[in-house]
């Protein structure tokens, strides 16, 4: 049963892989599609768009099936594992309670508590004045405007 | 019974979880932007959420703080960026890298995705390494390129344009999922290929190791782990009470050396496996547990405990929820506000009583914002100059322009409109027209840059709107010697394409 829930996982991380790659390829494959020399005028400008809604579906069509068997894969997995090895967490822990530490402890070292809250209200005032401040010269209103206008290039649209 | 009790536990949300759960929605609770396709554009957008949330996300009603802060270092030539400094001063100093372990949306999808059962890379001195990485981020691309970019007025936000998988995710394939972007789908092209490849490598590489973009790239993180000695919230180890085992570091998914560093997102699940309960809560005050445990009075605390502590968590849960259905009611409720509606309701609206106008040969036109309808006529003021009336450019090609300072795509096309115009001075006319809203002084960025061409001022934004505009920068419409539109496009435009443009025209 272990080892089957061990298959289970390296098919699933394989699957994974392939699929993220073949997502990867679409994505390349429509890019290039587009800037291959058959979609280029002679002036260097494209004769019609890279992208469409039409070109990505297209591309995505044959990814649909797969990706929904991985999704049913990647839900299913947990029941699987947790089905088929009911006892392991408990197993994990006994090991856990008995394994030696690896890592030697670092002690928090803690600052006198005094000293390190009045560096935290020093540093709050400060903030405060920052905030205050920012309202004041207008900072608050810049980052309105870049918040609700959408600067295409800024999301990776171009 | 228990078997069943047993199984709903197992797989019931942990309160972490329900709080990443509620964090992400109160984040993005304008649910409303999906279904128009545009994103919120009301006044909560000028406070940063903690987490890292792209406010280009249709949902997303706060801004994103590591958006904002290359935006505000960008224009920090201008503008000293007191505000978002103070305010992620504010964040760190109260909440630390709790942030990271409770409130990041990104850090959530990071989790669950990690939850698929494949084979995972364990933490070991490589990955201990990388997680330097996010400050070489942090310091390249939020911060070095934005202020080098600054200096030649080009407000450049680095880490967003070239890496940020959130934005890519959220943003871009959060409003190309729309069909009423469809349109959009034409100016994609490296940079969104480039992006969505990093995008898809990101989520894969989270699948098998525990929060890789949080550990290795996140600049924000980075942020928040400067602040993880001084931060008001988040776990600490009581060095009285640890024996020094270690099993908390070792259980650990992140790259922590002790409890509570800057690597350490506070997420608490040390807790559980600490045998002698040293780990604890900020919040909680030690005295009183040290006291209650020295007077060995275990049932009467349990108790007592147990009690006060469920009914501030139910009260606290019970404000939570007030406050995220009061979000969801304000992002999503009904308005005729047309700074908050969508602004294609509003073109539409316009759209809907076309006015004919008739050409001086007899051929008559639509009027509207289409491809091959006549452009509707405005005036916008001009900076320096008398105000630009769009009908005294019949008979010449007329190119307008709608751009920002703070955009920097509009910024590194400005120059082909000039050199068009230098060109084609006799058939061309051009206009660009400065978004309403204005951050920076555009005339001191003109006289500095030195363009000639003609610079109006959408004062009011209602000419991008006729024009079908919205929230998306930049935008070019092209328009023929009859004022008829042959091109209207969001997106950055090339020299050879205005010129190819121009040439078609005349043809």
């Amino acid at each position: 049963m272990k080892n089957f829930s061990k298959i289970y996982g390296y098919v699933l991380g394989s699957y994974t892989v392939i699929l993220a790659a073949a997502l990867i390829w679409q994505a390349l494959s429509i890019y290039m599609a587009g800037n291959s020399a058959a979609n280029l005028e002679a002036n260097g400008l494209y004769k019609s768009a890279v992208y469409s809604r039409e070109i990505v579906r297209a591309h995505l069509q044959p990814l649909v099936w797969p990706g929904i068997a991985w999704a049913v894969m990647a839900v299913g997995g947990s029941f699987v594992k947790n089905c088929l090895s009911g006892d392991t967490l408990q197993k994990k822990k006994k090991k856990g309670a008995a394994m030696q530490p690896e890592h030697d402890m670092k002690r928090e070292k803690e600052k006198p508590v005094s000293s390190k809250s009045s560096v935290r209200i020093l540093l709050y005032v400060i903030a405060a004045f920052f905030v205050i401040l920012g309202i004041f010269n207008h900072g608050m209103r810049d980052v309105l405007v870049k918040a609700i206008n959408i600067c295409t290039e800024c999301i990776g649209l171009g | 019974m228990d078997k069943i009790k047993t199984t709903i536990k197992k797989y019931m949300p942990t309160r972490r979880r329900l709080i990443q759960l509620y964090a992400a929605l109160l984040y993005n609770a304008n649910l409303k932007g999906f279904i128009e396709g545009q994103i919120y554009t009301g006044k909560t957008k000028n406070i940063c959420v903690p987490g890292l949330n792209c406010y280009s996300c249709p949902a997303a009603a706060g801004a994103c703080p590591l958006g904002a802060l290359q935006n505000a270092l960008a224009s920090s030539r201008h503008r000293a960026p007191y505000y978002v400094i103070g305010l992620l001063l504010l964040f760190g100093l109260t909440l630390g890298r709790l942030i990271c372990g409770f409130l990041c949306p990104f850090g959530l999808i990071q989790e669950l995705l990690y939850k698929i059962k494949t084979p995972k890379i364990k933490k070991s001195r490589y990955t201990r390494i990388l997680s330097y990485l996010k400050y070489v981020i942090l310091t390249v691309f939020v911060v070095i390129i934005p202020l080098a970019y600054a200096v030649k007025s080009l407000p450049l936000p680095a880490f967003c344009k070239y890496i940020c998988p959130a934005g890519t995710m959220e943003g871009a394939i959060g409003l190309l999922s729309n069909p009423v972007n469809a349109d959009k789908f034409s100016m994609l092209g490296i940079l969104f290929t480039r992006k969505f490849v990093i995008m898809i490598f990101i989520l894969t590489v989270c699948i098998f190791c525990y929060r890789a973009f949080c550990r290795f790239l996140c600049p924000l993180g980075a942020i928040y782990g400067f602040f993880c000695r001084i931060a008001l919230l988040g776990v600490r180890l009581n060095p009285e009470v640890c024996t020094g085992c270690g099993l908390c570091v070792k259980k650990c998914k992140m790259d922590v050396r002790h409890i509570g560093d800057h690597e350490c997102i506070q997420c608490g699940e040390c807790m559980k496996v600490c045998p002698v309960h040293a780990i604890e809560w900020k919040g909680i005050p030690r005295k009183e547990k040290e006291k209650s445990a020295a007077e060995g009075n275990e049932a009467a605390k349990c108790t007592a405990e147990k009690n006060s502590s469920g009914r501030k968590a139910a009260i606290c849960w019970a404000a939570a929820l007030l406050v995220l259905a009061g979000a969801l009611w304000y992002c999503n409720r009904p308005t005729e506000d047309p700074k908050n509606g969508p602004v294609v309701e509003e073109s539409t609206a316009a759209e809907g009583e076309p006015e004919t106008s008739s050409e001086e040969e007899g051929a008559a036109w639509e009027t509207g914002k289409e491809v091959g309808m006549l452009c509707p006529d405005f005036t916008v003021p001009m900076y320096g100059g008398k105000p630009f009336v769009l009908g005294d450019t019949r008979g010449k090609i007329t190119i307008i322009n709608f751009w920002a300072t703070w955009c920097t795509p509009c910024c590194s096309e400005l120059p082909y409109f000039q050199k068009l115009q230098d060109n084609y001075a006799d058939d061309v006319e051009i206009i660009a027209i400065h978004s309403s809203l204005v951050t920076d002084d555009v005339q001191a960025y003109l006289n500095q840059m030195g363009y000639t061409i003609p610079f109006g001022l959408d004062e009011t934004g209602d000419v991008i709107a006729s024009l079908g505009g919205s929230t998306m920068l930049p935008m070019t419409v092209i328009l023929d010697r009859q004022g008829v539109i042959v091109y209207n496009q969001v997106g950055s435009v090339t020299y050879e394409f205005l010129e190819a443009k121009v040439k078609e025209i005349d043809q």
